[in-house]
């Protein structure tokens, strides 16, 4: 009927890259997550991986990339298609240093947004997830002007996760970007798949987001996480 | 003195369907048809996402926009900068628009994309995201105007922005060689814009010279075929196109 009203084939149209979500999980590994703590993380982080991939459009959009901290900052996976990504195994030892660990994300998602706009790709506003057991053994200052300086121009999203009750919960709110300075709080390393399951159905939403579109994302309360205000 | 053919056509898109939201697309189309010269103008509008009324607010300032330039064609075209004084008309439109429907201002948000031509002159506007080009009689198909988005992509300006005094780009000039013009929004963006290159891609000049040899009406017909069973499955989004076609 309408066969002769097509003058368009699929071959005729421009295949525009996916508009990508780049998200960096910032994740503390000090000493103090030793053991159980450290190999349930490993499990969600893994959880996470697996929930974007078995997202039909997720797994286009997001990318993922991951920093540790402890003594050192160290990006252990850098921004790549997903299908190309192994996690790495995680191991804790050492100090906090928490300051240095989020100007690393920070410089490393400056640097994909950078790769995206030399690229022509469209990209959404960069997530990052702070996760933290305990204190910061370095100084914070610099990363939190950072941060807030991108939050306020709404240039960043950062949720702030503490794992626990020993995480310094004041610490966490000066780098939230989430409304009245919220932080999650995961309650015990057995529920970090559900703060994942959380994430991955929170950055499914922004991948399907269209202009204008205000993304409410899904209740924390029900994943089983807490939210300090 | 030149006559034109114009065509346009909206769809929902799939991601509209599924999250229960109506199609926030519109295009509209207006000549007048004078002894002191022919009017031709197009417009197209992109409803915001979450504000539940876009779809009136582009349906309202798709048609406003055009009767205003009809009946302002001489003054807009010789004014230096006219940018101001047309945002100050579309602002004015969309608070009585918002005042008579008892619809918040903001809900009422659009993207606006138009083209009106009268004695050989245009003058071209877009407000957000979308893309308008033009095509000439050696078959260049040029980008007139980008999409202005904010660095982000589910960020772009709205005719409700009044914080952005720059968010609406005129071009005015003469047709001279323009023998054609295409507008569409960021749904159909995704198929017909190469937004590596920044260019159209030239099944655009297949889909404006579509015009020589049919009717406005058989084009239109063809123009919603093509959006629903070609372009509109690149995305999720509304998808709307509008073209112009000297004749």
């Amino acid at each position: 009927m309408a066969q002769n009203l097509m003058i368009l084939r699929q071959q005729d149209l421009v295949s525009n890259p996916t508009t990508r979500l780049p998200v960096c999980l910032c994740l503390d590994v000090s000493g103090s997550m030793h053991g159980k703590p450290i190999e349930e993380l490993r499990k969600g982080v893994q959880y996470f991986f697996e929930a974007i991939k078995s997202d039909e459009i997720a797994r286009y959009s997001v990318e993922l990339s991951i920093v540790v901290f402890q003594s050192n900052v160290t990006t252990i996976l850098d921004f790549a298609n997903i299908d190309r990504q192994r996690i790495p195994s995680l191991t804790a030892s050492g100090l906090t240093s928490m300051g240095a660990g989020v100007e690393l994300a920070l410089d490393i998602l400056e640097k994909r947004k950078s790769e995206y706009s030399a690229k022509g790709v469209d990209y959404y506003q960069p997530w990052m997830v702070l996760m933290t057991d305990g204190y910061p053994t370095d100084n914070t200052s610099n990363a939190i002007n950072k941060v807030n300086r991108l939050g306020n121009n709404k240039k960043l999203t950062l949720f702030p996760v503490a794992i626990g009750n020993s995480a310094d919960i004041s610490i966490l709110k000066e780098f939230s970007t989430m409304n009245q300075n919220a932080v999650l709080k995961v309650k015990s390393a057995q529920y970090f798949k559900d703060f994942f399951e959380w994430l991955s159905q929170s950055v499914a939403m922004v991948s399907q987001s269209i202009p204008g579109e205000k993304i409410t994302a899904p209740n924390p309360r029900d994943f089983n996480l807490e939210i300090e205000l | 003195m030149s006559k034109w053919k114009i065509a346009s056509s909206y769809i929902i898109g799939q991601g509209h369907i599924q999250k229960d939201i109506p199609c926030q697309d519109r295009t509209f189309k207006l000549v007048n048809k004078s002894s002191k010269g022919n009017f031709y103008g197009l417009s197209l509008a992109d409803g915001a996402g979450s504000c539940k009324h876009s779809d009136i607010g582009a349906e309202h300032i798709t048609k406003k926009i055009l009767h205003f330039l009809n009946s302002k064609f001489l003054y807009i075209s010789k004014k230096k900068n006219p940018s101001n004084y047309i945002l100050r008309f579309i602002e004015k439109e969309l608070k009585s628009l918002s005042h008579k429907r008892n619809i918040i201002f903001k809900d009422l948000s659009s993207t606006l994309l138009f083209i009106a031509i009268k004695d050989n002159k245009f003058i071209i506007g877009h407000i957000g995201d979308g893309v308008i080009g033009v095509l000439d009689k050696n078959s260049n198909l040029k980008t007139l105007s980008k999409p202005m988005n904010g660095e982000f992509s589910n960020s772009t300006f709205f005719t409700t922005s009044t914080y952005y005094k720059h968010r609406l780009r005129i071009i005015k000039g003469s047709i001279k060689e323009s023998i054609g013009f295409i507008l569409m929004s960021d749904g159909t963006e995704e198929s017909l814009y190469d937004k590596q290159k920044e260019s159209l891609i030239d099944s655009n000049k297949i889909i404006i010279n579509w015009l020589n040899k049919n009717s406005e009406t058989k084009v239109e017909e063809g123009l919603y075929h093509n959006l629903e069973q070609i372009i509109s499955k690149q995305t999720s989004d509304d998808c709307s196109i509008g073209i112009m076609k000297r004749c």
